[in-house]
């Protein structure tokens, strides 16, 4: 595990990701940039197709035809991973960083038992194991995620959606990794189960002081249980910040309408949601990408695109109400 | 306004605009072609024989004196006739018991469903050949017979596809609504479920009419079927016949295999088509 | 074997083998009464009119003989049972065309024919997979895609078509292959001969060539489909994300999985291939199982003609069954999953 307390684990800066459609490029994730330091648990959240998968994808470098990282930087650790060679990264991964998928239920090879999927990855990183060590290994994984050993003789049709995501997160941390990147790992599953699922990640993430990346769309289910949060909008990154700095004194006017949105708890208000529409991703607008619904809007968010800055410490937002002077 | 929207439509599907183009030129070769040709020279000692392609006889003469051009045109539009009315009286039983056995399910679903597996293992071209042999001379078909019995087989497939489609559709909601505002079962089936499985029928359509054309060739190329029509799988049996490869009439065998390809390219396409207009590949998954 | 494959799909299977040759036996003792014709007799009638004297004898007797083996004399339920008997004896009357018992004239083809289909359907079928699986996995690649796109094209015409046509360049104008018979016609039958092997191939290369060309592209068209969906499915992309090695990427999770619909397909498809290789050996002259029904349909033998249909349903019922139980052992949901 990493001991750097000195500067941040992943520095993703400037990160371009398009997708190339017959109507021109998507730009799904357009100059995102953020930190991220070891052992912490950060929360990425936007709405449905602002770019939070893309950006997860680009970063375990599984972007697939017509997508392309077009450019940016994704350092973990010292090392650039849109650097690296297919073969190296594919190395890294569950080594360095492991990701947890969206769709549990269908992330599992239906015709392979859960034991030999959960180890042959680690093989594949050239792990060798006596047939005792491996069945311990195994048994300790599942244990390690609520799920009992004799899970490993089962195929994945044998197991609810909630087992099958645990086995997910086992096989995510079988080689304690730096980083885990969970793109909205419980959104399959029912509420109880999802909590449940949730509360087992967040007691690994203890043990195993691993940096999370966790990614919602909710922003309140969020802010219980990361302490940095990233907000994202039609590709761009709009505010970075602690939690609850943000619920304190939101900056950017979208996190503002993203926070006052939300449901309160003892009025049962309702979820009012944010009006207007996202923009297009091929033809975003000019200036800043979120004028078109911005109450505070002005000329100048109509034809500059503002700078994503530091404006606090470790406090960065895009937005000309804090930036222009 | 719609037909345009339709040809757009085609643009993007290019499967199923090929495949209706095929079978367009097909029809307008068998029905305009008739403007250009002597229907009695479809038919043996009509005219002199053996000629290769001319100016006179475009497409050639065989060895019973008939012209080529007309026998195509003819034999072409006998063929998909027979095709057709096969297949549509197929796709029709296959309809009949596909939604109601995989709608109201129980005792006959288990029996249809049971008949449709074991009639899909026994070929249906030997199970044609047997029936064919047995119910009537062979060699004096009519064309319409050869079409009831081709469809004997035909409504197998069709049954198939459409029984599960219904099974799977019954559990969508808009079914259940349906059945809540106590919609009888028969106005669920018309009203409700027909509309949204209309481009399986159209698939259902397709394969049975290329699987009797198959099936008429295959009769047809043994001799079982009439004899005197100028239909594609007849002159397939008269090419071997008169054995026309020892003699090198090239033009006798490529003309019905060029007709032949055509035809199940058509409904190849389609089905592809068609197949892709039910559930587009193209769809994203966020 | 019950833990590999369960005993219930087991005997749904067997059933179903049963079921598939009770409904062939019966089509055969059914269509012709409900015709309303006894075609056997109909035609040995006809053959002692027409031929006297010494012959003519022999073919009263023959008709005795079929009165007899079919019962005639029993009501019609009786004759029903006799026939199963003698369906079950492997009893399947005689052929007075090839003035032998049925089961000889077919015994001696069968192993042509399914010698034949075994082998060109085992060629085509990996051939077809393993293009339509590439194609897939390497899109970009031009060759492989025009390859690929060509043999589809070809899968469109029916293989004796395709037939036809080499058997009119291949044999007759090239000369490159004889046209007609298993082996060089006064050869014998020697196993242990490669030179008889040789002859044997040489004979049989033309209208396996057909079947290949006409059949390898439907196994690469299902193949190609089923493999994109695949590739794009949550499994494969999480296995990524595990770092597994391309190698085990292609075959432990993404091949093995396209197996399962593309040997459903294979089982699907044995019906239209029987129905090919028939065709394609009465094209080609080929004296299998195809072309004994031919000339049995020329000399209106139709105990021979039900003979043969019978003995190739039940070589698709027995293959289609073998496959069958082989799925469970592909794929691990088949005792779950409800039958569709
Ligand atoms: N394979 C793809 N091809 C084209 N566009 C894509 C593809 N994948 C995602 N996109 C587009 O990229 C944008 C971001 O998508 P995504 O990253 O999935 O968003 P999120 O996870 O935030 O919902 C969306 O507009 C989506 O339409
Ligand atoms: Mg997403």
């Amino acid at each position: 595990m990493s001991e750097r307390q000195n500067g941040p684990l992943l520095q993703v800066r400037d990160l371009k990701v398009y997708y190339h459609v017959e109507a021109g490029a998507v730009k799904a994730v357009d100059g995102a940039s953020f930190n991220l330091r070891s052992g912490k648990k950060m929360g990425l959240v936007g709405e449905s197709g602002s770019g939070k998968s893309t950006m997860a994808l680009a970063m375990m470098r599984m972007i697939k035809e017509p997508g392309r990282i077009e450019g940016g930087q994704m350092i973990l650790d010292g090392i650039d991973l849109v650097s690296l060679s297919e073969e190296q990264m594919r190395q890294t991964r569950l080594r360095r960083l492991a990701m947890i998928p969206q769709g549990a239920m269908n992330s599992l090879n239906p015709v392979m038992r859960i034991d030999r999927q959960l180890v042959d990855g680690m093989i594949d990183h050239g792990i060798t194991f006596s047939r005792d060590e491996r069945d311990d290994r195994i048994e300790a994984l599942l244990r390690s995620v609520d799920l009992d050993p004799k899970v490993a003789k089962m195929y994945p049709h044998e197991l609810s959606g909630g087992m099958k995501q645990r086995v997910t997160v086992a096989m995510s941390i079988a080689l304690e990794p730096d980083l885990v990147i969970a793109d909205e790992p419980t959104s399959a599953l029912d509420v109880v189960i999802q909590r449940r699922v949730m509360e087992t990640i967040n007691r690994i993430q203890d043990e195993l002081g691993l940096a999370v990346i966790l990614i919602g769309h909710d922003m309140g289910l969020m802010a219980q249980s990361v302490s940095r949060l990233a907000v994202m909008y039609a590709g761009k990154m709009m505010e970075v910040g602690d939690t609850v700095d943000m619920f304190r004194e939101p900056l950017h006017p979208y996190t503002q309408l993203l926070i006052e949105s939300l449901p309160v708890l003892d009025n049962k208000g309702v979820f009012s949601g944010i009006p207007g529409i996202t923009p297009s991703l091929l033809n975003p607008p000019p200036g800043c990408v979120f004028h078109t619904r911005c109450p505070k809007a002005w000329d100048l968010c109509r034809e500059e695109i503002p700078e994503f800055a530091e404006v606090a410490p470790r406090r960065w937002v895009a937005c000309h109400l804090h930036t222009a002077s | 306004m719609k037909l345009k929207g339709f040809l757009g439509y085609l643009r993007r599907n290019p499967a199923l605009g090929g495949g209706l183009g095929v079978l367009l030129f097909l029809l307008l070769f068998t029905t305009v072609g008739r403007l250009f040709i002597d229907p009695d020279h479809a038919y043996a000692m009509s005219v002199p024989i053996n000629r290769p392609p001319s100016a006179e006889y475009p497409f050639g003469t065989d060895s019973q004196g008939k012209d080529l051009f007309a026998g195509m045109v003819v034999g072409t539009g006998m063929t998909l006739t027979i095709g057709m009315t096969a297949g549509a009286i197929g796709l029709g039983i296959g309809a009949l018991l596909g939604f109601t056995s995989g709608y109201y399910g129980g005792v006959f679903d288990t029996i249809v469903k049971f008949i449709v597996d074991v009639l899909l293992t026994i070929p249906s071209f030997l199970l044609l050949l047997l029936i064919a042999t047995t119910l009537a001379d062979p060699s004096a078909l009519r064309p319409m017979q050869m079409a009831l019995i081709l469809s004997i087989v035909a409504w197998v497939a069709p049954t198939r596809t459409i029984r599960s489609q219904v099974l799977s559709m019954k559990e969508r909601a808009f079914v259940m609504m349906a059945k809540l505002n106590g919609m009888s079962g028969m106005e669920i089936i018309l009203k409700e479920m027909m509309p949204n499985l209309l481009p399986f029928l159209a698939i259902s359509l397709a394969g049975a009419v290329s699987g009797a054309v198959l099936g008429s060739l295959g009769l047809e190329a043994l001799g079982i079927g009439n004899r005197r029509e100028p239909t594609l799988g007849m002159m397939i049996f008269w090419v071997r016949y008169y054995a026309a490869f020892i003699r090198g009439m090239w033009w006798w065998i490529l003309e019905p295999v060029v007709a032949i390809a055509l035809v199940f390219t058509a409904f190849l396409l389609i089905s592809i088509g068609l197949d892709e207009m039910a559930n587009p590949r193209t769809r994203r998954k966020v | 074997m019950t833990r590999l494959i369960p005993l219930r799909y087991f005997l749904h299977r067997t059933l179903y083998l049963v079921a598939v040759l009770w409904v062939a036996a019966t089509l055969n003792f059914v269509l012709p009464r409900l015709a309303g014709r006894d075609p056997i007799l109909e035609r040995l009638t006809e053959l002692e009119a027409s031929i006297g004297g010494h012959r003519g004898l022999w073919v009263a007797e023959a008709i005795d003989s079929y009165r007899e083996w079919a019962g005639l004399n029993q009501p019609l339920w009786g004759q029903y049972v006799q026939y199963l008997q003698n369906m079950l004896n492997m009893d399947f009357g005689y052929s007075f065309s090839r003035n032998r018992p049925v089961w000889d004239v077919v015994s001696y083809a069968l192993p042509w024919t399914m010698g034949l289909l075994g082998t060109t359907t085992f060629i085509s079928f990996a051939l077809g997979t393993f293009a339509g699986g590439l194609s897939a996995w390497r899109r970009q690649d031009r060759l492989l895609n025009v390859s690929v796109s060509l043999l589809m094209a070809l899968a469109v015409i029916p293989p004796f078509i395709i037939g036809l046509v080499l058997a009119d360049t291949l044999a007759f104008r090239l000369k490159l292959f004889p046209i007609a018979g298993m082996f060089t016609p006064g050869r014998f039958v020697d196993l242990g001969d490669i030179e008889w092997w040789l002859d044997v191939l040489h004979h049989a290369a033309v209208p396996a060539l057909a079947l290949l060309l006409g059949t390898a592209g439907s196994w690469a068209m299902g193949m190609r489909g089923m493999m994109v969906t695949v590739l794009g499915s949550d499994f494969i992309a999480f296995a990524e994300a595990k770092g597994v090695k391309r190698l085990r990427l292609i075959l432990s999770y993404a091949i093995r999985n396209v197996m399962l619909p593309q040997t459903t397909l294979l089982a699907m498809s044995l019906g239209s291939l029987v129905s090919s290789v028939t065709l394609v050996e009465i094209m080609f002259g080929y004296p299998g199982v195809g072309s004994i029904l031919e000339s049995a349909i020329r000399a209106f033998d139709y105990n021979l003609i039900q003979g043969c249909v019978f003995f190739l349903i039940l070589s698709i019922g027995l293959a289609t069954f073998v496959l069958d139980l082989s799925y469970p052992l592909l794929d691990p949901r088949i005792s779950y999953r409800k039958q569709t």
